[in-house]
């Protein structure tokens, strides 16, 4: 059955409202689950920039320290500067140049050179001699530079380790160049005074020199010469830095290969500061916070898609059982009733749903007590009719048949006792009780059509019209007929009634074919729009077809007068007949032209 | 055992009737012996020559019964009952005569045994032709049950 009403089907939406609403809950699930990643996303940007930020405060830390180191280095020498051009090189001005390198803890050695270049003096005495002409700081010092600090040089003229310079120019006060004190500086020592914050796990700070190559870094690493060299390779901000532009942002440690969130900052003399953090180690804090929030979400997330779903079901589930009962009241389940449960929308549905059950059912009950009740009156009123139809049937023929009985033995065997009138009067009252038995015949008739159940079956026409034509002729013997029946006409119908009406129809036409020399009668079937039509046709008198509307109502006669002695109930007996097999029955006929009754028998016979 | 002039039991309420199926069987000559009978007990007790009818001389039994079948008292088919349950009239030859056409008459007629069923007609020359075939059937050709000849 399911009759499935036309229900709209969206192809979006699922069809059902449980359906329905686990697409809600799904949608509502995706928007928080939307919100949420976004706001994680908001989170980690804001540590990533805080933590960029604090990276580029830390470099230029590094920048301000470095930069004041060395400033003072520069101040030192510049005081030894004053001292030195006057003083004889010797044991005294190198015990002199060796108290100022230990004021530095990084510093390995302090030079004083010859406007030549050759080392004169020195904290570390093996160096006098050493020519350092070629430096490059020592030939921008000698042309009137106050301060140079050299890029990072792979082996010092002196310690054979790595090594960078800050080289100051010592003039007189008219300009001429008198020498240069020439500060070396081991990187590796510089973090333990000079660059002493404390940083996080993971975190590092460097220094590039010139070149861009790593001169320091902490907390240290073995780095080869190489290695230090390759920076620039692969650090954008580096080179960013080195065009004059502090940079921060991701980056790439050649040395401990990991990626790092980093700052560097351009400083004096092409250096540039800088300051890490491994990537890992800068978001392992808010990567913990994060988890421990989605963890939190994602058990308040599933506590509320339980709880989405216990009250989807609560919607759903009253509604899915009023369906059920509604469905199961509509299949006849009549003392079904709906579960008044759930949302008070369904609760009310199902209780108006109640109420209209109880009153289609009571409706139902009336309706049946009312059919039972009519039922039982027809019943009574059709018993009734048979008694009647029984008195009519056995008492109403006995005072005809006297009547008739009597006036004919009057006739016969008293007749030398009565003139011509008192015949007359006697063969008068015979014909009227035998019209008045035909009547009542056909009222008996009449009733029966209307009361007996049909039962059909095939009925041969031929042979069931056969007694009917044989009592015709023996009723006037002398008479001159042409009937034709179609050979092996069948009809399904009652055979008692289809008797009686083709017994009105046959009498009929051959009441009106009395004139005629030879009454012509024909009995057969046409079709006519694809339906059977049974008809009979006569060749008498016919009529006028303004009447033919008239013809079938029960006690009518186109013709008063007694030369067709019909009693008026024929046609309507067949007509009723007819109907009874749910056909009709129609007349064609013309005044002298005869008539043809057509009838038809409905699609079930 | 003395053999009776055939003799015809009419069953019939109405006097009319009555008359007229005397007339009838005069018209046929076959109305020798009718003895008539206006109810359905008086009918049973003169087939059994009991009750008003006891020592009913002599005691015979009718060639023929012809049996209206609506009766003051007990009706044609009770009587016709009562007959076929009764060793004496179980096999006599009763022909049903009335003026119903009821099918239920007739079928229960037959289911209880009758012989025949003769609708009075209005008409009363079929009438009698009816009553006259009736009787040169029954009373001349028809061979009565071994019963009758003893």
């Amino acid at each position: 059955m399911r009759d499935s009403a036309a229900r709209p089907r969206s192809r979006l939406l699922p069809s059902g409202v449980e359906g329905r609403l686990y697409l809600l809950i799904a949608l509502a699930l995706a928007l928080s689950l939307g919100l949420l990643g976004w706001s994680y996303w908001q989170r980690y940007q804001a540590e990533r920039d805080n933590i960029l930020r604090s990276e580029l405060e830390v470099a230029k830390g590094v920048e301000e320290t470095f930069t004041a180191f060395v400033r003072d280095v520069h101040r030192t020498s510049t005081t030894l500067g004053f001292a030195l051009p006057r003083l004889k090189p010797g044991e005294n001005v190198n015990k002199l140049l060796a108290q100022a390198a230990q004021q530095y803890a990084s510093v390995s050695e302090i030079n004083w050179t010859s406007p030549q270049g050759h080392i004169v003096a020195s904290s570390a005495p093996p160096a006098i001699g050493a020519d350092l002409s070629d430096r490059d700081y020592f030939q921008k010092v000698a042309k009137g530079s106050q301060l140079e600090v050299s890029e990072l040089l792979k082996t010092g003229r002196v310690s054979k380790q790595p090594t960078f310079v800050v080289a100051t120019g010592i003039h007189n006060s008219s300009g001429e160049f008198l020498g240069a004190i020439v500060v070396a500086v081991d990187p590796t020592r510089l973090g333990s005074l000079t660059l002493t914050q404390v940083r996080p796990e993971g975190s590092s700070y460097v220094l590039f020199d010139s070149n861009g190559v790593l001169v320091f870094r902490r907390p240290n690493l073995e780095t080869s010469w190489e290695e230090r060299g390759r920076w620039l390779e692969h650090d954008d901000l580096l080179v960013q830095a080195q065009r004059g532009q502090e940079a921060v942002g991701e980056t790439y440690s050649i040395s401990s290969g990991v990626r790092l969130f980093a700052a560097r900052v351009p400083m004096e003399f092409g250096w540039v500061a800088g300051a890490g953090r491994t990537v890992d180690s800068a978001l392992t804090p808010i990567r913990k916070a994060i988890a421990f929030d989605m963890a939190l979400s994602t058990l308040l997330i599933l506590a509320m898609l339980v709880f989405a779903l216990f009250i989807g079901r609560s919607i759903s589930l009253p509604l899915r059982r009023l369906e059920q009962d509604v469905l199961a009241f509509g299949q006849g389940e009549s003392e079904r009733r709906a579960n008044v449960s759930g949302p008070v929308e369904v609760a009310e549905v199902a209780s108006v749903f109640n109420r209209m059950a109880s009153d289609l059912s009571a409706y139902q009950t009336s309706l049946e007590n009312q059919v039972k009740e009519r039922t039982t009156e027809l019943e009574a009123s059709n018993r009734e009719l048979e008694a009647f139809s029984y008195t009519v049937a056995h008492d109403l023929r006995s005072p005809l048949r006297a009547l008739d009985g009597f006036s004919r033995h009057l006739l016969r065997h008293h007749a030398e006792r009565l003139d011509d009138s008192g015949k007359g009067y006697l063969n008068r009252i015979t014909r009227a009780a035998q019209r008045m038995g035909n009547l009542i015949d056909d009222l008996l008739n009449m009733a029966n059509v209307a009361r007996r159940p049909l039962q059909l079956e095939a009925v041969d026409v031929g042979e069931l019209v056969a007694p009917i034509l044989r009592a015709l002729h023996r009723s006037d013997p002398g008479r001159e007929a042409d009937i034709d029946i179609s050979p092996s006409l069948s009809i399904c119908a009652d055979r008692h009634m289809i008797f009686l009406a083709l017994e009105q129809l046959l009498d009929n036409a051959w009441r009106h074919t009395e004139k005629r020399e030879i009454a012509q009668i024909s009995v057969g079937m046409v079709h006519i729009n694809d339906k059977k039509a049974y008809f009979v046709r006569d060749n008498g008198d016919g009529f006028d077809m303004k009447y033919a509307n008239k013809l079938f109502l029960p006690f009518h006669r186109l013709d008063p007068s007694d030369d067709h002695a019909g009693t008026g109930m024929g046609l309507a007996l067949v007509q009723r007949i007819v109907a009874r097999h749910g056909g009709r029955i129609w007349v064609e006929s013309a005044p002298d032209k005869g008539a043809t009754f057509y009838f038809t028998l409905g699609e079930n016979v | 055992m003395k053999q009776h002039e055939p003799v015809i039991l009419l069953v019939e309420d109405n006097p009319d009737d009555e008359e007229l199926t005397r007339l009838a069987l005069t018209e046929s000559n076959i109305a020798n012996r009718l003895y008539v009978v206006s109810d359905g007990q008086e009918a049973l007790d003169w087939l059994f020559c009991q009750g008003q009818h006891a020592g009913r001389e002599p005691c015979h039994i009718p060639s023929m019964v012809l049996l209206d079948l609506k009766l003051p008292k007990l009706d044609g088919l009770e009587v016709l009952k009562a007959m076929r349950a009764d060793e004496r009239t179980k096999r006599m030859p009763v022909v049903i005569l009335t003026s119903s056409r009821e099918e239920r008459d007739i079928l229960e007629g037959y289911n209880l045994g009758a012989n025949s069923y003769i609708q009075k007609p209005v008409d009363f020359e079929q009438f009698t032709h009816a009553i006259r075939q009736l009787g040169i059937y029954w009373m001349v050709l028809n061979e009565a049950p071994p019963h009758f000849q003893k």
